[in-house]
């Protein structure tokens, strides 16, 4: 800031002559007032017109996100929410509440168990073999594969007592 | 929070070090403590450049431009002077800036003030208020007498203009204006005494009545 006195009068001189001045002028100065203190209606908010100019000056590096462009944080807010959550969880506790009560009895004893002896000879399998079918059976091709080699039975013939060798 | 109970460019001594850190965070560019600076100083920010422009829609938008260039410049702030000094220095040159370009925009809206002149008695302009006056003809000549007044003020040149409302409006010390100014304190002593010498002429040309 430059000093601007070279076009002002010899301000030493008159400071003694100024001093009383206040009181000389009070007349004007009380008129001054009046006529400029009318202007104190409510003042704007700054705040929003001064986040948002920064905002685009700035290019969104100050005041991009929500939190920095409130005035004080949102304690209201966190306290709303949480009583919210609070009325829910005891608006299900009390409507489901009542549902809820003893389990209904249910028989948990074991169902008992029946052991199947195994076959013996001449007895009927439990389990019948599927007859063999044509469709089940692969059709001969007219020229079987050479290397195909003779498949084996489908099931190892079982094993009966009378068959085998008894070993002594 | 950054609050002050006084006056906002009474700064107690308790507070500088509470001030310091406060500008170190708007150093920091600290996007909370812009919001708490904008809070604390928009009010007389808004009203002394209403004060020096005259109208809200301009003094709306210069109370924002002075923040943003207070959040451009903090940087720069070397701590010499207080900071309300420093954006009070900011806000009268910016008002500056924009005066003389709305005088270039509006030069021949102007309204001139002895159109204003209906004659009415200064005498009736002290401390009129609502509650005091028991006669309405009385407060609307004291609003009439208020009203050349304020025409006064904007037809005078804006370096007088500034320091007479700095002093006699917003009561701040020679030393703070000499501050603000950039001027030394007998210049603005005698600044003061011909700016109200020049506002006293005028207000007077156009009542026609003399201010005792």
């Amino acid at each position: 800031m430059t000093q601007k006195d070279d076009s002002e009068p010899k301000a030493e001189d008159q400071n003694e002559s100024i001093d009383t001045m206040d009181s000389v002028d009070d007349e004007m100065r009380s008129l001054l007032k009046s006529a400029l203190k009318e202007d104190d209606a409510p003042p704007p908010k700054v705040l929003e017109g001064f986040q948002r100019k920064v905002r685009a000056r700035s290019g969104g590096k100050f005041y991009d996100e929500g939190w920095s462009t409130s005035r004080e944080p949102p304690v209201s807010m966190f306290l709303i929410t949480s009583l919210v959550m609070l009325g829910v969880v005891f608006a299900v506790y009390a409507v489901l509440g009542p549902l809820s009560g003893r389990p209904a009895p249910v028989d948990n004893n074991p169902a008992p168990i029946n052991v199947l002896s195994p076959p013996q000879m001449g007895q009927k399998e439990l389990i019948p073999k599927p007859p063999p079918s044509a469709s089940a059976a692969p059709a001969p091709s007219a020229a079987p594969a050479p290397s195909a080699a003779p498949a084996p039975s489908a099931a190892p013939a079982p094993v009966t007592g009378s068959s085998a060798p008894a070993r002594k | 929070m950054y609050r002050f109970t006084e006056l906002w460019w009474d700064v107690p001594e308790q507070n500088e070090t509470a001030e310091k850190r406060f500008i170190e965070r708007l150093k920091a560019h600290d996007e909370r403590a812009f919001n708490e600076l904008v809070e604390t100083y928009e009010a007389r920010v808004f009203r002394l450049v209403f004060r020096m422009l005259g109208r809200r829609d301009e003094a709306e938008d210069m109370a924002q431009e002075v923040f943003v260039q207070v959040f451009k410049a903090v940087s720069t702030f070397r701590g010499d002077s207080k900071l309300s000094t420093w954006i009070y220095r900011i806000s009268v040159n910016l008002c500056k800036n924009r005066t003389k370009y709305l005088a270039r925009r509006y030069a021949d809206a102007q309204e001139e003030l002895e159109t204003h002149a209906e004659r009415a008695p200064l005498s009736e302009a002290k401390g009129v208020t609502y509650g005091d006056v028991a006669r309405p003809d009385h407060l609307v000549e004291g609003f009439q007498a208020e009203h050349i007044v304020k025409l006064a003020i904007s037809e005078l040149e804006p370096d007088f203009r500034d320091v007479l409302i700095l002093r006699d409006v917003e009561d701040l010390t020679y030393e703070e204006i000499g501050q603000i100014t950039g001027l030394a304190e007998g210049t603005v002593k005698s600044r003061i005494h011909r700016a109200r010498a020049m506002l006293k002429a005028k207000v007077e040309r156009a009542m026609g009545e003399k201010i005792r």
